[in-house]
């Protein structure tokens, strides 16, 4: 009689071995890789502007990496290696700047803003007339994102201004966090919650309102322009890059036609030095349900 | 040399060099926090700060419940698998160890899908104006969910050690099943009971991916320590290092307990 389980041990291992190696990308031509670290609201918009980046360069591989900008800042304060970092705000930029982690200047190269989303799944379903004022009624879930993750930061100065909105009336912030259920660690984190039905409302970029998996399942409703805020995004060439110059092109891709028309399509404004503009034209709408 | 072992073994160097290698690799991260939390000047006003005092009480206030639950729901089930021979039971038994092998982070999925506001049962629940997700009870069930089976089965391995003969000879001089249970099997069973209790607490308190996922993270609500851990680690790494260095010491201090419970309970028997 056979030894039963060093046979079945051995079959295992074996399976195992073929599976890693199934696994493992082959792609012996694309031999450079260039690794981006990008801010979670860039997930569409950086998936294609990465595939129209590679077919440019046939032996580049674009790696990406998103999540909120804190934690994406935090792990390269810690000696994570990226060739770039797109922050959605400067404040986590800065912060990497000041460790001397960065080669030469950020630049802003997309700009975004603030939207109201709300579940449409939820048992008081938010009809056409569902306002900003539905985060604030008491009952409504809110999820939010944390303090320092950009978008949270925004959202808190949006609420803040939302205040002089006479509708909305001065007790608006306050009346909204105390509706908070949970702070997310980055923004797709809120929308999710917010699209799965599982919490009511949240604040995210107009960009994420519009993401495939996110659009069909809230409704959204538009923060006005003078209570907005443009939150710029700045992308820098990491120091210890050892692709200095791809890294370069990677942000002038970005600022080419081709760059500009892929950010426009997933409802990002496009940035003139120091002056972001308004992109109405992808401003959440009624017809974006 | 001899004094190591018993008799010459081939793997004494191996066994050595081994030793040391092990003991660095977990002790120097050890070490490495606590220095770095020592390096903290404003580490005791981390340690106190409101984060870290919400964090702290709310992850004893839910673990606390959890371990309550746990035992009073693990205590009769455990004993059952102990003194069953049911297929049924035989085939529970044999998923009991389910959470602790499941990635918590799937566990935290699984409930949201079944306890979730969109879950399988959540209308139900809706309807009768329950809503799990983003609370502290959501907190707890993720730690029961995850931390029980440590508690079952430890408990079960502990009613099992109990000789049947025991109890039978305990019953036939009078005494009643209920006192047989306190006074003989309870006592018997009683290290490995606490012993499973600790390593089930210790789970509840280290608790993350599961409550992240199906209970959120809010200040106060649902940030247990591991959660401000997490959140504290992206914008004040000092005030991570105090509230690590608190769950540390908590760790250390169980695993003591423990060894000079068990200890003392294998030393009056020896």
């Amino acid at each position: 009689m056979p030894n039963l389980p060093r046979i079945s041990l051995l079959a295992a291992f074996a399976l195992l071995t073929t599976i890693s190696c199934y696994l493992t990308p082959t792609s012996n031509e694309r031999d450079t890789r260039l690794v981006v670290f990008a801010a979670s609201s860039l997930t569409e918009s950086f998936k294609d502007a990465a595939a129209a980046f590679e077919a440019e360069n046939p032996t580049v591989k674009v790696v990406l990496n998103f999540d909120g900008s804190q934690r994406l800042s935090t792990q390269l304060t810690h000696g994570a290696r990226a060739d770039l970092f797109a922050s959605a705000d400067w404040r986590q930029m800065d912060s990497i700047v000041e460790s001397g982690l960065v080669q030469g200047q950020p630049i802003s190269f997309t700009a975004n803003r603030l939207a109201m989303i709300a579940s449409t799944l939820t048992q008081e379903s938010p009809t056409e007339s569902t306002t900003l004022e539905y985060l604030a009624q008491p009952g409504t879930k809110v999820v939010l994102a944390q303090e320092n993750v950009p978008v949270g930061g925004y959202t808190r100065e949006v609420l803040k201004n939302l205040q002089a909105d006479p509708n909305l009336g001065p007790g608006y912030s306050n009346r909204v966090l105390a509706n908070l259920v949970s702070e997310e660690s980055n923004v797709r984190y809120v929308a999710q919650k917010v699209a799965s039905g599982e919490a009511d409302a949240g604040i995210v970029y107009q960009t994420d309102a519009l993401a495939p998996d996110i659009r069909n399942r809230v409704l959204v409703v538009a923060i006005p322009a003078s209570m907005n805020i443009a939150a710029r995004y700045p992308i820098a060439i990491m120091r210890g890059s050892e692709h200095q110059d791809l890294a370069r092109r990677f942000i002038e891709f970005l600022f080419s036609d081709d760059g500009e028309k892929t950010m426009q399509r997933y409802g990002f404004g496009s940035v003139h030095p120091g002056l972001p503009t308004q992109n109405t034209s992808a401003a959440p709408s009624s017809d974006s349900r | 040399m001899r004094t190591l072992l018993h008799s010459p073994s081939p793997w004494l160097p191996a066994g050595i060099t081994a030793t040391a290698v092990y003991v660095v690799f977990v002790g120097l991260p050890v070490a490495a926090l606590l220095i770095r939390a020592a390096q903290q000047e404003s580490f005791f006003e981390s340690l106190t700060s409101s984060l870290a005092m919400q964090a702290l009480r709310l992850s004893l206030v839910t673990s606390v419940i959890s371990m309550v639950v746990v035992v009073l729901l693990g205590t009769p089930f455990a004993h059952l698998l102990a003194r069953s021979n049911s297929a049924i039971l035989r085939a529970i038994d044999s998923i009991v160890e389910l959470p602790i092998i499941l990635p918590p982070v799937v566990a935290g999925v699984a409930m949201l899908m079944a306890f979730g506001r969109q879950g399988i049962i959540g209308p139900a629940l809706s309807s009768v104006g329950v809503s799990i997700p983003f609370t502290t009870t959501a907190v707890i069930f993720a730690q029961v969910f995850v931390a029980a089976p440590f508690y079952i089965r430890a408990a079960k391995m502990g009613f099992q050690s109990v000789a049947r003969d025991y109890e039978d000879i305990s019953q036939t001089l009078g005494v009643s099943p209920w006192a047989t249970f306190w006074r003989l099997t309870l006592p018997l069973a009683g290290p490995s009971i606490v012993g499973g209790l600790a390593l089930a607490w210790a789970r509840a308190i280290a608790e993350f991916g599961a409550t992240i996922m199906f209970a959120g993270n809010l200040t106060g609500q649902t940030q247990t320590m591991p959660l401000a851990i997490m959140t504290a680690l992206e914008s004040d790494l000092g005030a991570a290092l105090a509230l690590s260095v608190l769950l540390l010491v908590g760790s250390l201090t169980v695993l003591v307990v423990l060894g000079l419970f068990t200890r003392r309970q294998w030393q009056g028997r020896l």
